[in-house]
């Protein structure tokens, strides 16, 4: 049998877990969320790794990603075909070769706090990051990383984690993590125009 | 007269007089739907025109904005206020529908139409799966992978490969997504605006009951607002017809003041005594009473528009007690006076009536109330002056006032053939040099343009209308059918036409009953073009050689074509309550003979183009209706047979003067300068730039009874030249009172009023001076 003290002292150490770590990287949380809204315009190159449990072998792609503050990232995928995603606050744009889709956010809500996990970063807004996600930060500065877990139920049906890794105000590495194993990798790098030839 | 005999009058008209008032007190229900004064239209197209205008959905909407200032702050607020205002809406009952925001389908009916989407999917073709076509699929979905969002897609890809979801969400949802929203609400940040749609319960013919609907909206709106500084814009045909029912109404109430009390004070000034002008008004206004009662009794209500219209025309028995009056100076005593006019007044009265009666036989049954109203209201009118004022009043100061010398010698001055001669040059000019005067359409077409509706309202209406995304009012197809499955299989024929359309740039969009759900019969077809179980898992094997999928990934697509294939149909009656069923609701109508479709059109950008290419495919039951130019026939068709009666009617007029005046000679002075006096009455709108519409018509009918008194007293000069002072000066009497009261409608700024003014006004002139010129008198002097 385990000893109440042994459980009380259990329950002391979590509730400090709970309180005190958090706190303790909320500083460090706050002031990389300051370094990143400081940068109003990115433009970088990306390359992204999928392993799927319906596919045999990982799907690779490559493009560019951009980011004008406050809330448009446009992603231009130029392998292995030619894709164009814009996205605001208020729809998104698909465009494959020139035949544009437009839809509404407000139908599509996952999509929408899905989004927030990459644009609230960028935008260094941490209140709509800590609305949909729990955050749990690590590293030492300059290099810093994020998880990130949906606080959102339905969110989380389809996604366990996801991960924000780099230096400085850089985002280098974007790793999302689906429910059922799935596992993106997306390494962005300075923007590099042989890629995007 | 005895004294028997007179009570006798007295009591004849009392009792008559209290039955009509009575009769108009407790039965009489004045109706103010328009449609009740249209016309019944002759084939099957009038008809369904004519149902759509008076049931139609268009006439039913009404567009609702609340704007914050412009600022997005209040944003929440304005959201807020739109939910509050859509709620109590649909609660009021006054609305058949209230919506705010767009249709979202929700997860129940998403799983419904997931699992019915290869019944519903109208892309399928024979070989939508065969290997190639399945094999496309695959690699498009794996370039989909590349997705930033492929962690929900790709859940939906194992399922569905052909992505046949996406094509029947995106079908049943339209182009409404791009309407701006937030939190379900549309509400536009740039503007600070949110936007509403209700749709009327009553018809929009109905205008008490969207009199009533407005007022909600205002009141609803003042409660939810509190004391926020939003405000409200309304917009929509309901409105419309409001707005033009009130402008009208509050201008005719102002201007009958204004002509009335203009009325007794000339009445005063020409009489000189109160008992006189309070009796001058008796013969209208029995005329009115019993002819309001005579129409109610006939029809069980009288319209709104025949009453107005009907007062208008009674105006000429305005003239009646004025030349009772006249002549009883001369002769002293009114009964005398009555004696003596009443051959003149009885043919003047009888020809006039033949010129309104021949309203009565239109199926047009506003017109034909009025063409009642105004024949029993003249009889009357005639009949008073003719008995009850000599019972009423024995005898009228005998003495030729001053005014009346002073207007005699007037009238006997050297200029006195200028006038006339000037309007025969006028007429003669405008005549000759008509192409080039009158450049434009006599015939007003546009129907319209005799809407009192301010501009801006308009501009406004378009404006909201344009940024809701909202089909066009002007024009819509209607599919009539035995049941549902009928129509349904009627609109899937008429869907290629209508494809067509869209690729010729006629119009960019339509939305049909068809579109949201297909008939039994496409259900059951597209269920043979799915494959058996084993042959498709055998194509997708050999449509997944070469790509990376793991086998076995796609056995919820085999399960749910399987599944599809012994599946029962899709039928409104599944769809009740979710946001299709709804939307069918409105594109499909049942009624006693069956159930009629809407299709409505977006965009529209060649009407004639398509209502020639829908009549080319000879659908049967299918009818392109455009309400604009439809109306407008309906209103040039009944033109031609006001003119035509009245061609005739003038035939027979001349006829009732040869044998009123036994004089072939004299019958034409006197139906001359009425033609003419009708020609200018004519002539005098279109100078001024105005084609000729319904309005115009009736009053040349006033124009001409007017014109046929003036002509008949005038003529009766020669028969009795000790009199001609007092014809002459009653005439100048009747004519200055009728010229300054329609001047006065002359003036207003309702097309309506206006076009009935401008006619009256210039045709009493020419009739006045032309039937003067005419008679045979006209040369010699006038003694005073």
């Amino acid at each position: 049998m385990i000893s109440g003290s042994v459980i009380r002292s259990f329950v002391l150490l979590l509730i400090f877990a709970c309180f005190v770590v958090p706190t303790a990287r909320a500083a460090e949380v706050e002031k990389l969320m300051a370094a990143m809204a400081a940068v109003k315009h990115r433009v970088v190159s990306y390359k992204e790794e999928k392993q799927m449990e319906m596919l045999e072998e990982s799907l690779h792609s490559e493009g560019r990603l951009e980011y004008i503050a406050p809330d448009k990232l446009i992603r231009s995928v130029m392998k292995p075909v030619e894709m164009r995603y814009i996205i605001d606050s208020r729809q998104l744009i698909i465009d494959k070769g020139g035949k544009l889709q437009v839809r509404s956010l407000e139908n599509l809500p996952l999509v929408r706090v899905f989004v927030e996990s990459f644009r609230s970063v960028l935008a260094g807004d941490l209140d709509t990051l800590n609305k949909y996600y729990s955050i749990t930060f690590s590293g030492d500065p300059p290099a810093w990383k994020l998880i990130l877990q949906p606080k959102d139920k339905k969110l989380a049906v389809y996604v366990k984690k996801l991960e924000l890794s780099g230096t400085g105000d850089d985002v280098q590495l974007y790793v999302v993590e689906d429910s059922n194993g799935d596992l993106t990798r997306m390494q962005l790098y300075p923007f590099d125009s042989k890629v995007n030839e | 007269m005895l004294v028997r005999k007179i009570l006798l009058i007295r009591l004849g008209w009392f009792v008559l007089l209290t039955l009509a008032l009575l009769q108009v007190l407790s039965n009489t229900q004045i109706q103010t739907d328009i449609a009740s004064f249209m016309p019944a239209g002759k084939n099957d197209q009038q008809r369904q025109l004519l149902e759509e205008i008076k049931q139609g959905s268009a006439a039913r909407l009404w567009l609702i904005a609340i704007t914050g200032e412009a600022r997005d702050s209040d944003a929440q607020q304005i959201i807020f206020q739109s939910q509050k205002l859509a709620t109590s809406l649909r609660a009021s009952g006054l609305f058949s529908s209230v919506v705010n925001g767009p249709a979202a389908i929700d997860d129940s009916l998403l799983q419904r139409l997931f699992r019915y989407r290869y019944l519903l999917d109208d892309s399928i073709q024979e070989d939508s799966f065969s290997v190639t076509e399945l094999r496309r699929a695959l690699q498009r979905r794996l370039e989909e992978m590349t997705s930033p969002f492929s962690s929900f897609s790709k859940q939906l890809l194992v399922s569905d490969p052909t992505a046949v979801m996406r094509h029947v969400s995106d079908h049943l949802q339209g182009n409404q997504s791009t309407l701006e929203s937030r939190n379900k609400v549309w509400y536009s940040s740039k503007k600070n605006r949110a936007l509403l749609i209700a749709s009327s319960k009553e018809p929009g013919s109905n205008i008490d009951a969207q009199e009533k609907a407005y007022n909600r909206i205002l009141s609803t709106f003042k409660k939810t607002r509190g004391n926020t500084n939003s405000s409200l814009i309304v917009s929509g045909a309901p409105l419309f017809a409001v707005a033009a029912r009130d402008s009208i109404r509050k201008e005719s109430r102002q201007l009958s003041i204004a002509a009335g009390i203009f009325m007794l004070a000339f009445m005063f000034l020409v009489f000189r005594n109160g008992t006189l002008v309070l009796l001058s008004m008796l013969p209208i206004g029995a005329g009115l009473l019993i002819a309001t009662a005579a129409v109610s009794l006939l029809y069980g209500s009288i319209h709104g528009i025949t009453l107005a219209f009907g007062i208008t025309l009674l105006g000429v028995t305005i003239d009646y007690p004025v030349h009772l009056f006249i002549h009883a100076k001369k002769t002293s005593s009114l009964q005398q006076a009555a004696v003596n006019i009443w051959p003149v007044l009885k043919l003047g009265v009888l020809t006039t009536a033949l010129g309104y009666g021949a309203m009565i036989w239109t199926d047009f049954s506003g017109l034909s109330q009025l063409g009642v109203f105004s024949l029993v209201g003249l009889i009357t009118a005639a009949l008073v002056t003719r008995t009850l004022l000599p019972a009423l009043k024995r005898d009228v100061p005998g003495q030729t006032s001053v005014l009346q010398r002073r207007v005699l010698s007037l009238m006997n001055g050297r200029w006195k053939s200028l006038p006339g001669i000037a309007l025969l040059v006028f007429m003669l000019v405008s005549l000759l040099g008509y192409k080039f005067f009158l450049p434009y359409d006599i015939w007003s077409r546009d129907i319209a343009a005799l809407s009192p509706v301010p501009t801006e309202l308009i501009q406004q209406d378009r404006l909201l209308r344009s940024s809701l995304g909202l089909p066009e009012a002007t024009s819509l197809i209607r599919v009539k059918g035995t049941d549902v499955e009928d129509v349904l299989k009627k609109e899937e024929q008429l869907k290629p036409v209508l494809e067509q359309a869209i690729r010729k740039n006629y119009i960019t969009s339509f939305r049909s009953a068809a579109e949201l759900l297909p008939s039994i019969h496409t259900q059951q077809l597209r269920q043979t073009l799915l494959p058996d179980r084993e042959t498709l898992s055998r194509r997708m094997d050999d449509a997944l050689q070469g790509l990376p999928f793991r086998a076995g990934s796609f056995k919820p697509f085999l399960d749910a074509v399987e599944n599809s294939k012994s599946l029962g149909f899709l039928k409104p009656i599944d769809l009740r309550g979710t946001i299709i069923g709804t939307a069918l609701d409105g594109l499909l109508s049942t009624s006693g003979q069956g159930v009629s479709g809407v299709i409505h059109l977006t965009g529209l950008q060649n009407m004639d183009a398509l209502e020639k290419l829908i009549r080319a495919a000879t659908l049967p039951q299918v009818t392109f209706i455009n309400i604009k130019s439809g109306t407008n026939e309906l209103m040039q068709g009944f033109r031609q047979e006001m003119l035509q009666r009245i061609a005739w009617v003038t035939v027979v007029i001349l006829l009732v003067l040869l044998m009123g005046l036994k004089d072939i000679l004299r019958s034409i002075r006197v139906i001359t300068p009425v033609l003419l006096a009708v020609l200018f009455a004519a002539l005098v709108p279109l100078w001024l730039g105005e084609s000729l519409n319904l309005f115009h018509l009736v009053s040349l009918l006033l124009v001409a009874g007017l014109g046929l008194d003036y002509a008949l007293f005038f003529s009766s000069i020669r028969d009795d030249q000790k009199n001609a002072g007092t014809v002459t000066y009653s005439l100048v009497i009747c004519s200055i009172s009728s010229l300054v009261v329609f001047a006065m409608l002359a003036f207003s700024n309702i097309p309506v009023l206006h076009a009935i003014g401008i006619t009256v006004a210039s045709g009493v002139v020419a009739a006045f001076v032309l039937s003067w010129m005419f008679s045979g008198s006209f040369r010699r002097k006038v003694k005073v």
